[in-house]
């Protein structure tokens, strides 16, 4: 382990306090079917969505380390003062009696130690990789430049980035591991939430950590909780957010929901249909389900969505500002009404297309939607990436414990919002990481099945059931290991390391020239494949990724190269990618070649 | 009389009720036991559908 990796762990610990004073005022205004040491998880969930936003806040006008090492202070010294006052609200002791099951807390265990080790390595990837297209390099760039504004050449940078402003944090007080090794904490916060809802729907401490144990083997689930990927914190917030709205009865209750639902809209868009289907459960649902009145019901709903567009609102007004657009790149709807002087409108078709390409996932159509739960379980290896899969038992045993639970009004609604986000994913953006929170709904109907199984349809249900949640649990920990298998290994040979790092670092030798050089001020990349991510100084990338225009009206690098001292370029890296058929021509006047590789060439501007 | 009647036929449709009762909970134990090892089943089926070296078998047969 190298020192790098134990200020990591340091700094989210760090974050973890921090989240606590941040959020530990919500306690009281959390319903009382809640636990004690579910209160302390929700707190910090929340705590985790407060940071983020006042970070977001404060960066548009200075995003630097003491900025951000004032804010986490004020947040850390509150989650201390706090627990000074209050030791017990700290308390991890499960009030339900039993103890607590062996074999699911190791799976848990097994996950939570894998995460924690493969972050040892760098993440590293190319243009392909989200987390290095723009997760990491926007924060990375903000600190850089100190403040936060959304990247003209990467625009996924405009994407609501509660998540990426924690990952800025982390990048001062945790070094470059740190985003990595938050994971831990994220998923250790997910795993509390699905036993809430576990225990919420009736099943005893031993069912509920098996859900957890479930639900966390998931290849598909933990996909999006590592290496930069935020979905597993995105599920985590819309099921707080369900879990709180479905016992809600004081308006503070409400507003808890709210915050939530604020938290989910500015870490994602898909949070805009989250949270709609999470206030029409709310609403719909609810009058049913308890004795509240239909006016207290909207009347809370009402507070929910106020809170939640308040939360929301300054990711989506700073893009309407800055990009022209409040959700960007806009969606169809918007993308008419809209002027993006960035992004034009063949580049916004192009990338329509690319969604709608790459969300076809396991198709459209009747038939391909009554056969959602078989082809999930079976095919899910379809996606794009490596989308794993999420084991038998929630095909297997799901239905059973739909029919177990369908009395309590508690699991019924819950299983109408499983539907609802099956549906909407179904006929939105089949990633599969986008319906993360769908796969742990299916993961607790799957404990409610088994029990329901074994009481039912006696001992040869037990065995057949029992091997089904063997199987799954086995097929989850070859998927995850296999998925991490590079990174586990980077972690034990330095040797493999390195190799690891070349072979996933585009353009590794001209990188490291260019962050090694001290001449280096600021670099010219002509090709919109090349990730900045990997440049450790100040770059200019004309042409984005998605045909984006960091400087409108120019349309050929011929014309850049003739005004490089303009834009204060220092040294111009030049590569052939197979996408941009631009490369500097031979004797350029005013460029020397300084590194010269089959596919990569670095010049210093004269 | 017709309360002796009424009386036994209530007592006969009990005793279908009971019968038609623990009918429908085998077949319901059935069935739960049959989907369940269905699942389990078609997860081997798939598994060695998909592997590459029954596809280079079948698909060698299939050529011949």
């Amino acid at each position: 382990m190298s020192i790098e990796f134990f200020r990591a762990v340091f700094g989210t610990v760090i974050l973890g306090v921090a989240s606590y004073g941040a959020g530990f005022w919500i306690q009281t205004a959390l319903p009382p079917s809640l636990s004690r040491s579910e209160r302390l998880a929700f707190s910090c969930l929340a705590g985790l969505g407060i940071l983020g936003t006042s970070l977001f806040l404060v960066g548009q006008v200075a995003f630097t380390p003491l900025i951000i090492g004032a804010v986490l202070s004020m947040a850390v010294l509150s989650g201390i003062v706090n627990i000074a006052r209050n030791p017990g609200s700290l308390s991890l002791t499960p009030e339900q009696p039993g103890a607590i099951p062996i074999l699911p807390v190791i799976v848990i265990a097994f996950v939570l130690i894998l995460t924690a080790v493969a972050a040892d390595a760098r993440i590293v990837g190319y243009e392909n990789n989200d987390a290095i297209a723009y997760h990491f390099l926007g924060p990375k760039v903000w600190l850089r430049h100190g403040i936060v504004r959304p990247l003209l050449d990467t625009a996924y940078t405009g994407f609501p980035a509660t998540v990426e402003m924690l990952y800025g944090a982390l990048m001062v007080v945790a070094g470059p591991l740190g985003p990595g090794f938050s994971a831990v904490l994220t998923l250790t916060l997910f795993f509390c939430v699905v036993l809430s809802l576990a225990g919420r729907v009736g099943l005893d401490q031993n069912g509920a950590w098996w859900c957890v144990a479930l639900v966390a083997i998931m290849p598909s689930v933990y996909v999006g909780g590592h290496s930069g990927f935020l979905d597993v914190f995105f599920a985590s917030i819309v099921l707080a957010a369900a879990r709180v709205a479905f016992d809600a009865e004081r308006p503070a209750e409400y507003a808890v929901f709210g915050l939530f639902c604020g938290v989910a809209l500015a870490t994602k868009y898909t949070g805009l249909l989250a949270v709609s289907v999470l206030v029409l459960c709310a609403i719909v649902a609810k009058p049913k389900a308890t004795p509240s009145s239909w006016r207290s019901v909207l009347r809370g709903a009402a507070i929910s969505a106020a809170i939640a567009s308040l939360l929301a609102a300054p990711y989506y007004v700073r893009n309407w500002i800055v990009l022209g657009c409040p959700i960007y790149p806009p969606p169809p709807g918007l993308s008419n009404i809209c002027h993006t002087p960035y992004l034009s409108a063949e580049a916004i078709q192009e990338f329509h297309g690319y969604i709608r390409m790459r969300g076809g996932g396991l198709g459209r159509g009747l038939s391909a939607y009554l056969m959602l739960p078989f082809n999930i379980t079976y095919h899910i290896g379809a996606f794009h990436g490596r989308a794993g899969g999420i084991g038998l038992a929630p095909l297997a045993l799901g239905f059973l414990g739909l029919v177990a639970a369908w009395r309590d009004a508690f699991s019924r609604t819950l299983a109408l919002l499983g539907w609802f986000f099956l549906t909407l994913w179904f006929f939105t953006d089949q990633e599969s990481r986008f319906l993360i929170h769908g796969y742990a709904i299916g993961g607790i109907f799957a404990v409610l099945g088994w029990r329901y199984a074994v009481r039912t349809a006696g001992r040869s249900a037990r065995l057949l059931s029992g091997a089904v949640v063997g199987l799954s649990v086995l097929y989850g920990c070859y998927g995850i290991v296999s998925a991490r298998q590079d990174e586990l290994h980077a972690v034990v040979s330095r040797s493999f390391a390195q190799e690891y790092r070349q072979e996933w670092t585009p353009y590794y030798d001209s990188f490291q020239y260019l962050n090694r050089e001290p001449a280096v001020r600021k670099v010219l990349i002509l090709d919109p494949t090349v990730p900045p991510y990997y440049s450790d100084n100040d770059y200019l990338e004309p042409f984005g990724f998605w045909g984006e225009r960091v400087l409108p009206g120019v349309e050929e690098p011929e014309a850049i190269l003739k005004r490089l001292h303009e834009f204060g370029i220092t040294h111009v890296l030049d590569v052939e990618s197979g996408v941009s058929d631009f490369r500097v021509p031979d004797n350029w006047p005013g460029l020397t070649l300084v590194l010269g590789r089959p596919n990569e060439r670095v010049y210093r501007v004269e | 009389l017709a309360e002796v009647i009424l009386d036994e036929s209530d007592r006969s449709s009990g005793i279908n009720e009971v019968h038609a009762d623990r009918w429908q909970g085998r077949l319901w134990r059935a069935v739960i036991r049959v989907w369940i090892a269905g699942v389990l089943g078609f997860f081997f089926v798939n598994r060695l559908l998909e592997s590459e070296t029954i596809r280079r078998i079948l698909h060698g047969v299939v050529a011949r």
